[in-house]
């Protein structure tokens, strides 16, 4: 590596990296259960749609 | 005549250099591993199937620095050399998300990016593209990103700051070649800012533990043996989300006036525009440039006019950042691929900067126009900064081979406001007064006589040197 990451920013980021991680986690977490979600959706209103 | 580029110097990995016109890049044995993996790993295919990275090919050519040489590179051309301080927001914008999808493509390829320089990017086609193929380093689990704080100060801070503050800060990167130092961005936000959770951690808290760590002694040897800081790899995915968040988050206002109506203010009926639209019409069909310079472009009327002609770039330079911004939104909805919007003042334009003032170069020794258009500026110049004639003359000789200008007289209202609040002490500003000090530079081809105002405009073609 030719740049210099520079010392302060390197912490920044030891100490951040957890919490942001876990950020990530919940996030995919949340589009899973979304997911789940929005299919029942679609599974309970075409029965409606068939009979209109 | 081979030549290394003399902005070419930082990375050991390799280098670009000339040779006549043509840009090769020589890759150096050091960087070996890393080509080749970006080569195998099949990131190399898919970030140029994606236009995220300009192609190249391999070529058999007698390296520079034939010690050092892996392989010899011959990048796809890039028609015009921009930089970050001559773009609008958006396009630096663009720039930044750009850098960052890279950095993630990359990491599912076992890559990253081991700088993330604003100078790596230009607009090719349009939009933005990574130039610099040796910017990929094999990813080594654990590892913090290198090009962070790197990435803050040419990307995020500027962006910050002509979002949060105002869009005239990014002329700042002028002044800070390596990005706008983190502690100058941090004392220049406003207040308000320390409830946005992305800018407060990548540009407060990163400035204060730039500060706080800046002293800090290097690892003792190996009695004290430092520990290796570590960032795993859904760490670094968090940073370079939050990063995203942040870059997506920041919008700029328009204050200026409303965006159809950027316009309104010009002294024109519609017979009069559109007869200024067929002029350039017919001028760029009649002399097929290949690069066209609109300078004074406001949001690009008249460069898309310009741009119709196939095989052309136009390059639409304006001093207005909010035009400059209008005409790159407008482009990126048309698709219009050959315009590249700049944010230049004529009066100030972008110097050369860095080592040697060889680095970045200055607006006027890049490629040369084949057509020059100055419409409805040259007042601008001539009252507004008391440019003499003959001196806008010679300026325009410099930038291009066939000059399309448009005079416009002191009866008109745009040149009256000029003159409003202070003494007319320009005696020569007539139209026989530009013909006479154009004369030296320039053949007059065409005049043509604007129908419904008092405005002419003029085909000159640069007298040949030799």
């Amino acid at each position: 590596m030719y740049l210099d990451p520079g010392t302060g920013s390197v912490i920044l980021q030891v100490i951040i990296a957890g919490v942001l991680g876990a950020g990530v986690l919940v996030k995919v977490f949340w589009k899973k259960i979304k997911s789940v979600f929005v299919k029942k959706e679609d599974i309970e209103t075409k029965p409606e749609n068939i009979e209109e | 005549m081979n030549e290394r580029v003399a902005a070419s110097f930082r990375d050991p990995s390799g280098f670009i250099f000339l040779q006549g016109d043509t840009l090769y890049r020589q890759v150096n044995k050091v960087y070996q591993q890393d080509y080749d993996l970006l080569i195998s790993s099949g990131l190399y295919d898919q970030l140029t199937k994606h236009n995220l990275l300009i192609p190249h090919q391999e070529v058999e050519l007698s390296p520079l620095l034939p010690d050092l040489v892996y392989k010899i590179l011959q990048p796809e051309a890039v028609e015009y050399i921009s930089y970050p301080y001559e773009w609008s927001f958006s396009q630096l914008k663009d720039a930044a998300l750009l850098t960052l999808r890279i950095q993630k493509t990359a990491l599912e390829a076992g890559m990253v990016l081991k700088d993330a320089s604003a100078y790596n990017i230009q607009f090719h086609s349009g939009r933005p593209i990574l130039i610099d193929s040796l910017s990929f380093a094999k990813y080594e689990e654990g590892t913090p990103w290198i090009a962070y704080r790197q990435f803050c100060q040419h990307f995020l801070a500027p962006l910050a700051l002509m979002s949060k503050v105002d869009v005239r800060m990014g002329s700042l990167l002028v002044n800070h070649i390596d990005g706008i130092p983190l502690d100058l961005c941090s004392r220049l936000l406003p207040r308000s800012i320390r409830l946005n959770f992305g800018l407060s951690t990548h540009i407060h808290m990163q400035a204060w533990a730039q500060k706080r760590y800046a002293n800090a002694s290097a690892p003792k040897e190996q009695g004290q043996a430092a520990q290796k800081p570590r960032v795993t790899k859904l760490g670094l995915i968090g940073l370079i989300d939050s990063l995203e968040g942040a870059i997506n988050r920041l919008s700029l206002k328009i204050t200026g006036k409303d965006w159809a109506n950027y316009y309104s203010d010009t002294n024109y009926s519609e017979a009069a525009f559109d007869e200024k639209k067929k002029i350039v019409a017919d001028t760029v069909q009649a002399l097929q440039p290949k690069l066209v310079l609109d300078l004074g472009a406001n949001t690009g009327i008249f460069s898309r006019e310009a741009a119709r002609q196939a095989g052309c770039l136009v390059v639409s330079a304006d001093i207005d950042p909010e035009a400059v911004e209008i005409s790159y939104q407008q482009l990126k909805k048309d698709q219009q691929a050959n315009i590249l919007p700049l944010l230049i003042d004529l009066n100030n334009p972008s110097p050369a900067i860095g080592w040697g003032n060889k680095e970045r170069d200055s607006f006027f020794s890049r490629r040369q126009a084949d057509l020059v258009m100055a419409l409805a500026l040259i007042h601008h110049l001539a009252i507004a900064n008391n440019v003499p004639l003959g001196d806008i003359a010679r300026s325009m000789a410099n930038l291009g081979r066939f000059l399309l200008i448009e005079f416009v007289p002191k009866q008109d209202s745009q040149v009256q406001r000029l003159l409003r609040s202070r003494d007319d002490i320009f005696g020569e500003y007539t139209l026989s007064g530009l013909l006479e000090a154009f004369e030296p530079y320039f053949d007059l081809r065409k005049q043509y006589s604007i129908p419904e105002s008092r405005r002419t405009i003029i085909l000159f073609q640069r007298k040949s040197t030799d």
